[in-house]
């Protein structure tokens, strides 16, 4: 198309300023559509790149027997807990790497001494005597024992990976109002 | 070049409080805040909290000493890296902030407690520190105004530690737990009181404060101006206005104004004044730090009767307050002076009280569901010149600005009186009939309970004090320090209310000042 066609083309469009009031009047006011979207855990599987295979096993281990699924709510194994995990970890500062590195291993350590086995495959019986320190009474310090730090930090964080987890809240929400999972949130202020 | 009546540095309680009494008397105010304004409508919305990148945990390192800072309201603080400052590694200090128009006022927990002569004349009673060079007789009719201002709802109880005020009555009634404590608290001897709060929906200075001022036609506010430097006339030694950088693009510029005000909240505005090379004859500016100390969750119980998960109606809900009942007419052997509690009635108790974990964690934790009963102790902190704050020259903010160097430690009186807390919080729960789940007397870090004090600190001597009792410094008679940094010791009360009533006894003294011609 040549430039003359193109512009007289654009010329013989009507802007709304010169159409009558009426035909405005019957035009629905225009709304901007809001397109739907979700979370990335909805439709795939994250890559693992934090923890080794020996420790994401253990982790997964660890929150299915802290947190596990109960009367249809989900737990931490359904939740993605340790997935998420292996994230939230893997960005983390340094000391909380180390923590979770070496607590995982201490977890197939004691496993492999005890049952001669990895961490991953124990049951939840036999994984009692090795979770021993998280019978330990509360206390405003955390623990001196590395292992037993790790313990408490790992008890914590899956819970809370996993109450905050879209499939946890799913269920949740139909049973209690409290449980939306919904809060006010302050956006970038500029 | 444009000059203005008075530049008001910042903008929360007391920074909206000046400007709100200035300009209703017809003075012409421009006024500095080195963030933002907020927008409600579209700064604030409602998520999900899978919805948010780090799955409500935040994320991690963004804020390692801001604890009120979670995923939801992370954009409300203001950020460590642009704002560094530094502590040796053995003494931290939380240092929290908000950079917004309307500063920690848009977050603040609205406790609104007067301080008393316990506080004002507290060298008197107990021979520690010094007095304030003011009485609560001096304050008492600027308390009378600030509350009704902050709208401040609360009980009239004739306590000596705390005065009553000009407030709405709260006539609410208590939940049984409730009551059963107050009952436990009276039987040894321990007031109690309701809680004395600023209402509403928002409580803050951009709809209390702010809107007044701007009614007036008199105020002028520039956000996103960080200030760097106060400057001062070479032939008179007077403030004459600021240098300051626009937060987004660096560029500078200068205001002049008549008067300066600084009101950028307390340790800010000592580095202000610091950074300035302004009001410090008496060597004593950035001294006499001091806080209120905070044990959070000092008990944390689980009332019986609620136990199955679905307490009764009535049963729980509420709280409410105990002011300061040590050393008012006995002497501890420990410590001088004393500590508050906030108590609640309510709420779950949080997992990591229980040793347990799987089927047996959620089934405690399902039969505690809105059981606990939990007090938090709040202390006074006595003010030291060893507490002090310093110019770090080499480490500066985003904008060029050389950083602080905070320097605070508690001592053996506050721990002293941390202990005694958990002890007396653990009596009452029990003499109540609570099930203690958990006590400690671990304070938080210093800095955090955000009631952050003195540092320019006012008296009648020019050589032990910055600032006259007007809030007017000493050095510099056009250049005044509205904010909490003018407190000379701050008891147990939430400080805000008293940062209020100052600013507004320091405002009248200033525009009489002006009609007078002396400033």
């Amino acid at each position: 198309m040549k430039r003359r066609t193109v512009l007289h083309s654009l010329l013989a469009v009507p802007s709304v300023a010169l159409l009558p009031s009426e035909a405005i009047a019957q035009e629905p006011a225009p709304e901007t559509p809001k397109t739907a979207t979700d979370v990335a855990d909805a439709a795939s599987d994250p890559f693992i790149k934090t923890f080794n295979p020996a420790q994401f096993a253990a982790l997964r281990k660890l929150g299915e027997i802290v947190m596990p699924a109960s009367q249809g709510v989900p737990g931490a194994l359904e939740a993605g807990a340790a997935e998420f995990l292996d994230f939230l970890i893997g960005v983390s500062p340094p000391d909380r790497v180390a923590l979770y590195k070496t607590g995982l291993d201490q977890l197939n350590k004691d496993a492999h001494r005890r049952y001669t086995k990895p961490f991953g495959d124990l049951t939840a019986e036999q994984a009692e005597p090795i979770l021993a320190p998280l019978h330990a009474a509360w206390s405003y310090r955390p623990p001196a024992d590395p292992f037993a730090k790790f313990l408490l930090a790992a008890k914590s964080d899956l819970l809370t990976a996993t109450a905050n987890s879209r499939e946890y809240i799913a269920v949740v929400s139909q049973r209690r109002r409290s449980g939306s999972g919904v809060g006010q949130y302050w956006y970038p202020i500029e | 070049m444009i000059d203005h009546d008075v530049l008001i540095i910042g903008s929360g309680a007391s920074g909206g409080m000046t400007a709100r009494e200035l300009t209703r008397r017809g003075i012409k105010c421009l006024m500095l805040d080195a963030g933002p304004a907020v927008d409600f409508d579209r700064d604030r919305g409602t998520k999900k909290v899978y919805e948010l990148p780090y799955r409500g945990f935040g994320q991690p390192g963004r804020f390692p000493h801001v604890t009120q800072a979670n995923e939801f309201n992370a954009n409300v603080w203001a950020d460590e890296k642009q704002n560094p400052y530094t502590y040796d590694p053995s003494s931290p200090y939380y240092w929290v902030r908000v950079r917004l128009v309307g500063g920690k006022t848009l977050v603040w927990g609205r406790a609104s407690w007067r301080l008393s002569d316990f506080e004002f004349k507290g060298k008197d009673h107990d021979g520690f520190g010094d007095n304030w060079p003011i009485s609560y007789k001096d304050l008492a009719p600027y308390y009378d105004r600030a509350e009704p201002l902050l709208r401040v709802a609360g009980r009239k109880e004739g306590f000596r530690q705390i005065p009553d005020g000009i407030f709405l009555e709260d006539n609410s009634t208590d939940s049984e737990s409730v009551q059963r404590f107050l009952a436990a608290a009276k039987s040894k001897n321990v007031p109690t009181t309701k809680a004395r709060r600023a209402t509403g929906s928002l409580a803050s200075s951009v709809n209390l404060l702010l809107p007044d001022a701007l009614a007036t036609g008199n105020l002028q506010i520039v956000s996103n101006a960080v200030v760097r430097e106060i400057t001062t006339d070479k032939n008179t030694g007077l403030a004459d206005g600021a240098h300051f950088i626009d937060r987004r693009n660096k560029r500078e510029f200068h205001v002049k104004a008549r008067v300066v005000v600084v009101g950028a909240s307390a340790l800010e505005s000592s580095r202000l004044l610091l950074n300035s090379g302004l009001a410090n004859s008496s060597g004593v500016l950035g001294h006499y730090v001091f806080d209120q100390f905070y044990v959070k969750n000092v008990v944390t119980c689980i009332v019986p009767e609620a136990r199955g998960g679905q307490p009764r109606r009535g049963l729980m809900g509420g709280g409410g307050y105990i002011p300061r009942f040590r050393n008012l007419d006995t002497k501890e052997k420990n410590f001088i002076r004393g500590y508050a509690y906030d108590f609640g009635s309510g709420g779950s108790p949080a997992p990591q009280y229980f040793p347990l974990y799987g089927e047996a964690l959620q089934k405690e934790l399902a039969a505690t569901s809105g059981a606990q009963f939990s007090m938090t102790t709040m202390g006074e902190v006595l003010p030291r010149y060893e507490n002090h704050v310093s110019i770090d020259k080499n480490v500066k903010d985003e904008w060029g600005i050389p950083a602080l160097h905070i320097q605070h430690k508690y001592t053996d009186n506050e721990f002293a009186m941390a202990k005694d807390s958990m002890q007396t919080a653990e009596e009452l729960c029990h003499a109540a009939g609570f099930e203690v789940l958990a006590k400690h007397w671990e304070m938080v870090p210093p800095g955090e309970s955000i009631h952050e004090l003195g540092s320019c600190r006012m008296g009648a001597n020019p050589k032990t004090s910055v600032l006259n009792q007007y809030n007017q410094t000493h050095d510099i008679k056009n250049l005044f320090v509205v904010d909490g940094s003018a407190f000379v010791s701050g008891g147990s009360q939430n400080p805000t209310l008293t940062i209020s009533a100052l600013a507004i006894r320091a405002s009248e003294y200033m525009a009489e000042q002006m009609r007078q011609g002396t400033i």
